[in-house]
């Protein structure tokens, strides 16, 4: 079954036209940058600062890539957040259920509130990460990082709609949320078999995997990851058919 | 145009829906009346393929409803019971959104806006819209790229009878450029007015279906009122095919004593509580 592409493109055109009219939004999707210069620029100097002051050397050096999966997280998460508030306006207007009826489809009306916003989430923190990270990535991982978050992301997304009912309440889960982002310190600060026991945090194997570079950790971060949408998008469809 | 057979539903392990078989021809305007919760709006789900786990067959404009594709709506235009609007666009924006994701040439949309007295109306946002204003938007955007089967739930609840009047009399244009309709309703006297037939819906059952000629005539019998002065005004009754047996009358109309009379037809909401043991509200 086809989704009429003309309905796709004009469905996130006014999605675009939606964030593009609110000034909170704008910001949250030019966020990322701002973080990725201060996190060039003001680690390493904050870093000789410590090293002046202190005489503590490379304080922050075993970190650094901790801030690069933070920058390459950052995007996806502030993305799929401004992509989940449009919904949460278009719930309270009743246009979610009415677009199922359309030409657009239900289908339709998620990839382009859900999967568009992934797909250009997913190219700007590679590009962030390739221009910004603090330690030296070959692109495959850098490709690996930014799948891995852009589901973190969409997984944010449908808990953000699926446990809200209006925009307000959305601010307030979307932090709740931020915890799923915890897991990717763990492997940083914990250590012996007992980190493990966040397994069921996506971001804990993305971070095993920017360590470890072992493919398996990315694997099984992305299938913890589906299960979650999959478990997930139950409620998020009863949500927007209401 | 439509076809039911054998339809069954429920939200709940409960049986809710059931036994339902209908057809709907095209160019018919057909009402589901019921009271509150009766299903009429789950019914209109199932037909629009907005609820797909039914079973039995609800066929609509040749496709079953549960495997329809999208293209399946560029021919269906719906009025839901609750506006969907962006409340931050201006009418005319929402219908120039709403109308880009169709493949078919739209209606125009400043004639649409006339006809239902919106035609100053069109730049302001939704937000600065009254209620009926909302409903009447809401309507025009179902009409927009003028499909071949309409479905509107309560099209003129909360509109005041002029607007009212309007949006009917664009019901009935409708019909007679051979759309087919589904309205549902609580309003016996519109659906009276408009639809050729209707179905009784009580707890997820058609309890009768038929045209509303057809439901008056069979079920109610016509009666004669009357009144007389005796000390005060009294008002009598009698079914119009026994007057002969009424001697009160009789007498009444030899003494020259009659201070009215009239006769009077039943109406749909009469029938509807007849039926069903219950009214619409
Ligand atoms: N999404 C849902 N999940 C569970 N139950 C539902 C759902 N929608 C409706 N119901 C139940 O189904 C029954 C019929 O609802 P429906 O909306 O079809 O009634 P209706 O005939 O349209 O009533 P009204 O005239 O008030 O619009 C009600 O008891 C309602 O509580
Ligand atoms: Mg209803």
């Amino acid at each position: 079954m086809m989704v009429s592409k003309k309905a796709l493109l004009n469905s996130f055109k006014q999605f675009m036209v939606q964030i593009y009219k609110d000034a909170m939004l704008i910001l949250l999707c030019i966020a990322p940058l701002l973080a990725g210069s201060v996190f060039k620029f003001g680690i390493p100097f904050a870093q000789e600062l410590i090293y002046e002051y202190f005489g503590l050397t490379k304080l922050f050096v075993p970190y650094y890539l901790l801030f690069d999966l933070l920058l390459g997280s950052l995007t996806p998460l502030l993305y799929c957040f401004a992509a989940a508030y449009v919904v949460l306006g278009e719930i309270d207007d009743g246009i979610s259920g009415y677009l199922s009826v359309t030409p657009l489809g239900k289908r339709g009306y998620l990839i382009s509130r859900l999967g568009f916003p992934a797909v250009i989430s997913f190219v700007v923190s590679i590009v962030l990460m390739m221009v910004f990270s603090l330690s030296d990535f070959a692109l495959p991982y850098i490709v690996g990082i930014a799948l891995s978050s852009n589901l973190l992301g969409i997984i944010e997304a449908l808990l953000v709609v699926s446990l809200s009912s209006n925009r307000v309440e959305g601010m307030a889960v979307s932090k709740l949320t931020g915890l799923f982002f915890l897991g990717l310190p763990v492997p940083f600060f914990v250590e012996g078999s007992i980190q493990y026991l966040v397994f069921f945090l996506p971001s804990f194997w993305l971070a095993k995997f920017a360590i470890e570079k072992e493919l398996l950790f990315l694997l099984t971060g992305v299938l913890v990851s589906l299960v979650w949408i999959f478990m997930l998008n139950k409620k998020f469809n009863r949500k927007i058919n209401k | 145009m439509i076809k039911v057979e054998n339809l069954e539903f429920s939200y709940t392990k409960k049986p809710f829906i059931k036994d339902i078989n209908f057809e709907v021809k095209k160019g018919e305007i057909f009402g589901f009346l019921g009271p509150s919760g009766a299903g009429k709006s789950t019914l209109q789900k199932i037909l629009t393929g907005l609820i797909t786990n039914y079973s039995g067959s609800a066929i609509v404009n040749h496709t079953e409803s549960k495997n329809h594709d999208d293209r399946f709506y560029e021919n269906i235009g719906l009025d839901f019971e609750f506006p969907s609007l962006y409340e931050k666009l201006t009418a005319r924006q929402n219908l120039k959104f709403f109308g880009s994701l169709y493949n078919k040439k739209l209606r125009d949309t400043e004639e649409l806006f006339h006809k239902v007295g919106l035609g100053y109306d069109m730049d302001k946002k939704v937000f600065e819209y009254s209620k009926g204003m909302k409903s009447r938007l809401n309507f025009i955007k179902a009409l927009l790229h003028d499909p071949d089967i309409l479905f509107l739930d309560e099209p003129t609840s909360g509109l005041d009878p002029s607007n009212s009047r309007d949006m009917k009399n664009i019901i009935l244009e409708e019909k007679h450029k051979g759309k087919t309709i589904i309205l549902t309703t609580h309003n016996m006297n519109d659906a009276a007015e408009l639809c050729d037939r209707v179905a009784f819906i009580v707890d997820g059952r058609v309890k009768a279906l038929d045209t509303p000629h057809n439901l008056i005539m069979s079920k109610g019998a016509t009666k004669l009122k009357y009144s007389y002065y005796d000390k005060k005004e009294i008002i009598r009754q009698c079914p119009l095919n026994k007057t002969v047996e009424d001697s009160k009358l009789l007498d009444l109309i030899q003494q020259n004593k009659l201070l009215s009379i009239h006769s009077s037809e039943p109406t749909l909401n009469d029938i509807f509580i007849e039926v069903t043991g219950r009214g619409l509200q």
